[in-house]
């Protein structure tokens, strides 16, 4: 191999991609998903199946206003979230380390609907932004796994440069193996060249404090704008909160409130981060105690706001539900780009290291994210209905049931590369998504009776959709890998 | 064309220099990037520098990893002069 240009950018991005790779498929197919997280809670919660849009009233909040003073006097720090045309209950919501859970209330009265506990949507959220890690750790391999990204981007465009416009249009799927992955690899990796690299860098750019910590005050926005520990659970609001709301309307218009967030000093309406593009955390503060309003205070503006508009780019709360289409399939084609890639690593490395452990490693972990956390994912979702209701910590759980099945698949691609029949490893892992994912929506109308027959496209009907479609996608997948030779 | 063992020594003496020489490459980007930082502390546009910072920092490694020996070394050098410079 002679030390040349195109050798050195390949070798880059070969090794790059696949150490990064591994991960980034991950942070991928968790982001995906991540842009409905607010819909897959609710399908997680069929208890809400059965509300009709309600409509936010004074009294409904004063009285949720009333349980969030019992819980901080009990010392819990929790804040409200408010009704949206996604979630449309009131929620009183704390962190529990990985994601914001806690009770729904009906808005119209307060009252309490009992839903399950559950992460839902936010445990992919979690897994992509610090792959169930914490914000100190798992933030800091996704930052460096984004830089990864774009040196294998950077790289891979040097390599196919000339090749550019003949790579968007050429897809052999049924020529040889090494073809077709190579070809879906590079019309996906061009198709999705402006869609990677925005969400990469716009990423990168709002978890930078975990990699140079020294700019923790310019992007750690989130962190810091996040329910910190009340010190003062005594001095609550005992003003009610309706005539608040009401005001903060009328600054920021009719409903654009996000959240409330109460503080020893003030009690603070956040205004909506879809209600801009630049995710500036806006708020009103009242007097907690007469619920006077005492403050106006704007968000970060002009060069300021970059942070905001990098977080705007990225989480795109600000977009229609088509925009979250657009960014989930675009989201989905980098994942399968990658997946690609990390096939192509394996089958090159296969003709010189064919049977050693090493490559079984590499083989294993490219089944278990690539087939492996799907079927997790899916294994989820069943868990939450199979789970009963009532149990305590259930949550937890659920959690344990989604990272137990992707061990267990983790254990199988292992045990089949070790033996020489990944092929037969791909396949069955394969066919688990496919019995997970058409039997989905059969779970759903089985344990959701009540609802299940409605005649509206909600929530419950789209994820059902979805899960049989990626069940079919497995079922043509595992057909294309037992033709390919 | 070097053929046999001496085709894989070559070959694995030419991967552990590349492995060796990406380590440096990424080191010396992060400590770039690290002092772009630095420099940009205080000031209002300060935000602008770090977001244009994370940009360079993997076309950096790219572009030090496809130049010549001799050719990284002398962006190695440019670098900082122009870090300087700028700031």
């Amino acid at each position: 191999m002679r030390d040349i240009l195109r050798n050195r950018m390949g070798w880059l991005h070969a090794w790059v991609g696949f150490v990064c790779g591994v991960i980034l498929v991950v942070v991928f197919t968790g982001g995906s998903l991540a842009m409905f997280d607010t819909e897959i809670t609710r399908w997680m919660q069929p208890e809400l199946s059965g509300l009709s849009q309600l409509t936010l009233t004074e009294e409904g909040l004063n009285r949720a206003g009333e349980q969030v003073q019992a819980l901080r006097d009990a010392g819990q720090t929790v804040f409200l979230n408010m009704p949206s045309a996604r979630d449309p209950v009131l929620r009183i919501l704390h962190y529990d380390g990985h994601a914001f859970v806690g009770p729904a209330l009906n808005p119209r009265d307060g009252s309490d609907l009992n839903v399950r506990q559950t992460q839902g949507g936010q445990l992919f959220f979690d897994l992509h932004q610090s792959l169930y890690r914490g914000p100190v750790w798992g933030n800091m391999v996704t930052e460096l796994v984004a830089i990864g990204l774009l040196v294998a981007v950077f790289s891979g465009i040097v390599i196919h440069f000339r090749n550019l416009v003949p790579d968007l249009l050429l897809f052999r799927p049924f020529a040889a193996p090494g073809r077709a992955w190579l070809d879906a690899h590079l019309m996906a990796g061009v198709l999705m060249l402006p869609f990677i690299i925005m969400i990469t860098y716009t990423g990168a750019v709002i978890h930078a404090p975990r990699l140079f910590p020294m700019i923790s005050n310019g992007y750690g926005g989130k962190a810091a704008n996040r329910p910190g520990h009340d010190r003062a659970h005594g001095i609550a609001p005992s003003a009610p909160l309706g005539p608040m709301w009401k005001q903060a309307e009328a600054v920021y218009g009719e409903g654009n409130i996000g959240f409330i967030r109460f503080e020893p000093r003030a009690v603070s309406f956040y205004r909506s981060d879809a209600a801009n593009f630049v995710i500036t955390r806006d708020h009103v503060d009242f007097s907690p105690r007469d619920g006077q309003q005492i403050a106006v205070k704007p968000g970060e503006r002009g060069v300021q706001s970059l942070g905001g508009v990098m977080r705007g780019l990225h989480y795109a709360r600000w977009g229609t539900s088509g925009l979250r289409w657009l960014y989930f399939i675009c989201g989905a084609v980098g994942s399968a780009m990658m997946s690609a890639g990390l096939v192509l690593f394996v089958i090159k490395h296969r003709r010189n290291h064919g049977g050693t452990v090493r490559l079984a490693v590499a083989e294993a972990f490219t089944l278990t994210v690539t087939f492996g956390l799907p079927f997790a994912a899916l294994g989820f979702l069943w868990s939450n209905r199979l789970i009963a209701p009532s149990l305590a910590q259930r949550d937890l759980l659920e959690a344990k049931v989604f990272f137990l099945l992707w061990l267990c698949t983790l254990v199988h691609a292992a045990v089949r590369s070790c033996t020489g029949h990944v092929r037969a490893g791909w396949r069955e892992q394969a066919w688990g998504i496919a019995v997970l994912g058409c039997g989905l929506p059969v779970l759903d109308v089985v344990s959701r009776s009540g609802t299940a027959f409605a005649p509206r496209l909600d929530v419950y009907g789209v994820v059902d959709a979805c899960a049989l479609g990626f069940g079919l996608l497995a079922v043509w997948g595992q057909s294309m890998i037992a033709r390919s030779r | 064309m070097t053929r046999g063992p001496r085709k894989a020594a070559a070959k694995g003496a030419l991967w552990k220099r590349w492995l060796v020489r990406g380590a440096w490459i990424v080191g010396f980007a992060y400590f770039c990037t690290l002092g772009l930082f630095f420099l940009a502390a205080g000031r209002p546009d300060a935000m602008v520098f770090q977001s244009i910072g994370l940009a360079v920092m993997p076309l950096l490694i790219v572009v030090l990893f496809a130049l010549p020996r001799g050719g990284a070394g002398l962006v190695v050098l440019a670098v900082p002069l122009l870090q300087a410079g700028v700031l």
